[in-house]
């Protein structure tokens, strides 16, 4: 990543993490209103696991059509990314919602959503280690990632239509949010989502290299 | 200091750690690319694949 | 090559006789030895007899009643479904299979089998349940609707991961594993439409449940189909 992006990210995030605290008073209607300042870095988190799980898909079908293994490897690398930020987002939501509404775990359609993710993610680890052939396993790993978008799509967008949600999914589109807090929240977005592509071409990167040294 | 500043100062020194962790692995990670052997690919620009030379005349007898 | 079946399926050779052709081949293998089957139905039985033993002589609500009859399932499912490709493997077969058929009609005459094999599980084990549950009986018709959707959905998804896995290592754990996240839509939608059903709820009541089922079939049957070559070639 060229330098500036670089900088860019690092007083970015940093600008984000003091606007986050000191920028903006206590939240209005949450339980705890000073706790409520973690949603600037769980809702990045979750957006990320998100974005790992679908570029990893789209890696997938790259692979599929073209067979060149670096898909392969960007579609792995995207799904550790993901696992990471999925880890990272549970975590966060768990301890909000210990704050928020009393107990850490609900079932929560969100909830359910992101424990399905974290499931598919470790899955899919499973599936890669357990084939030897490396383009075997590219090409079944990628299956099981186009695969595992569609229970994904059923749990985000039909299930909180069928089932009450905790989670309110409106208040971003409908401007619930003050302005000074919109700001700092797309902001954080956009921090996490540098930091997020940063790391991603630095293990890319890596596994040119080993590519690289293999063939 | 309010108890919201010692938090924020935490989490800041760790973002600052994290950030100089991810820029020395960047460099490192380039100083690599830099100096691995290129890939069967690449090299095939820089050395003629096949050279045409004048077949040795015949000796006489 | 001395049923009638084989050779009226070369016959039609369209996409349903070359499916039925796979589906029959399986399923005359399979009355054959019935190693599916029994394993299946010891193993669901098993389940089951645990179950109703570790609980004791106490009567269950219908929600729990609901979710512990899909766990067994699931499990019963999680244990013999991933044979019908593994046997392929074993046998030697799958190269020949390979040749003779196109991977689509492959998928759709071992999702038959499946499917067929998950349906009788279903009428074994489903009044046993019930009986050794001491549910009170409910509205059955939504209770088999609720069935046989959520068994399609459920033949639909294992087949295609069942595929997946037939050439790793430590496949039995890995079927599981790799199913799961992808029936969890199915399992919250089919645990709530049995409750419904225990509960005497008419089948418009479980409209949304039904809707959800019907559409994670036809969505993950049609996405294994479009998929099944590249897993198949492999």
């Amino acid at each position: 990543m060229p330098l500036f992006w670089k900088l860019l990210c690092g007083v970015w995030v940093a600008g984000v993490i003091v606007a986050a605290f000191l920028g903006v008073g206590p939240a209005v209607g949450f339980r705890a209103p000073e706790a409520a300042r973690i949603l600037f870095f769980h809702v990045p988190t979750a957006w990320l696991a998100v974005l790992g799980f679908v570029l990893s898909m789209l890696h997938g079908i790259h692979y599929l059509h073209r067979r060149q293994l670096e898909h392969d490897r960007c579609s792995a690398v995207a799904a550790e990314l993901g696992f990471l930020f999925c880890l990272l987002a549970t975590v966060t939501g768990a301890i909000f919602a210990h704050v928020q509404w009393g107990a850490a775990w609900n079932w929560d359609p969100r909830e359910t959503s992101i424990v399905a993710l974290l499931l598919i993610y470790g899955a899919y680890f499973a599936l890669r280690s357990a084939i030897d052939d490396e383009e075997r396993r590219a090409a079944l790993s990628a299956s099981y990632a186009i695969l595992a978008v569609l229970p994904m799509l059923f749990l985000i967008f039909v299930l909180p239509r069928v089932v009450d949600s905790l989670h309110p999914s409106d208040t971003v589109q409908s401007g619930g949010m003050s302005p000074s807090y919109r700001l700092v929240f797309f902001a954080a977005l956009f921090g996490f989502t540098l930091l997020f592509v940063w790391i991603y071409r630095l293990r890319v990167g890596v596994e040119r290299l080993a590519l690289r040294r293999e063939g | 200091m309010s108890s919201l500043t010692a938090v924020m100062v935490v989490v800041l020194v760790i973002w600052v750690g994290l950030f100089l962790y991810l820029w020395r692995l960047d460099a490192r990670i380039r100083e690599l690319a830099e100096r691995a052997p290129r890939a069967p690919g690449e090299e095939a620009h820089e050395a003629p694949a096949a050279v045409i030379e004048p077949r040795p005349a015949a000796p006489e007898r | 090559m001395t049923t009638k079946s084989c050779s009226s399926a070369t016959a039609s050779s369209g996409w349903v006789g070359e499916a039925g052709a796979v589906f029959w081949k399986d399923l005359r293998a399979e009355l054959r030895s019935r190693y599916a089957l029994n394993a299946m139905a010891i193993f669901a039985v098993t389940t089951l007899v645990v179950v109703s033993f570790s609980l004791g002589p106490q009567a269950l609500p219908p929600p729990a009643v609901a979710a512990l009859l899909w766990v067994v399932l699931f499990f019963a499912a999680i244990a013999s479904l991933s044979r019908v490709f593994l046997r392929e493997e074993e046998a030697h077969t799958a190269a020949a299979l390979r040749l003779a058929a196109e991977p689509v009609h492959v998928y759709l005459g071992k999702l038959l089998f499946n499917l067929v094999l998950l349906l009788a599980l279903d009428v074994l084990l489903v009044p046993l349940f019930l009986a050794l549950m001491q549910a009170r009986s409910g509205n059955l018709w939504l209770l088999a609707l609720v069935l046989l959707l959520g068994s399609v959905g459920l033949a639909g998804a294992t087949t295609i991961v069942a595929a997946l896995i037939a050439k790793a290592a430590a496949r039995g754990a890995l079927f599981g594993g790799l199913a799961f996240p992808l029936l969890l839509p199915l399992l919250l939608a089919a645990v709530s439409g049995t409750r419904r059903a225990l509960e005497g709820a008419s089948c418009a009541a479980a409209g949304a449940e039904l809707r959800l089922l019907v559409s994670f079939a036809v969505v993950m049957i049609t996405a294994s189909i479009l998929l099944f070559e590249y897993v198949w070639s492999e």
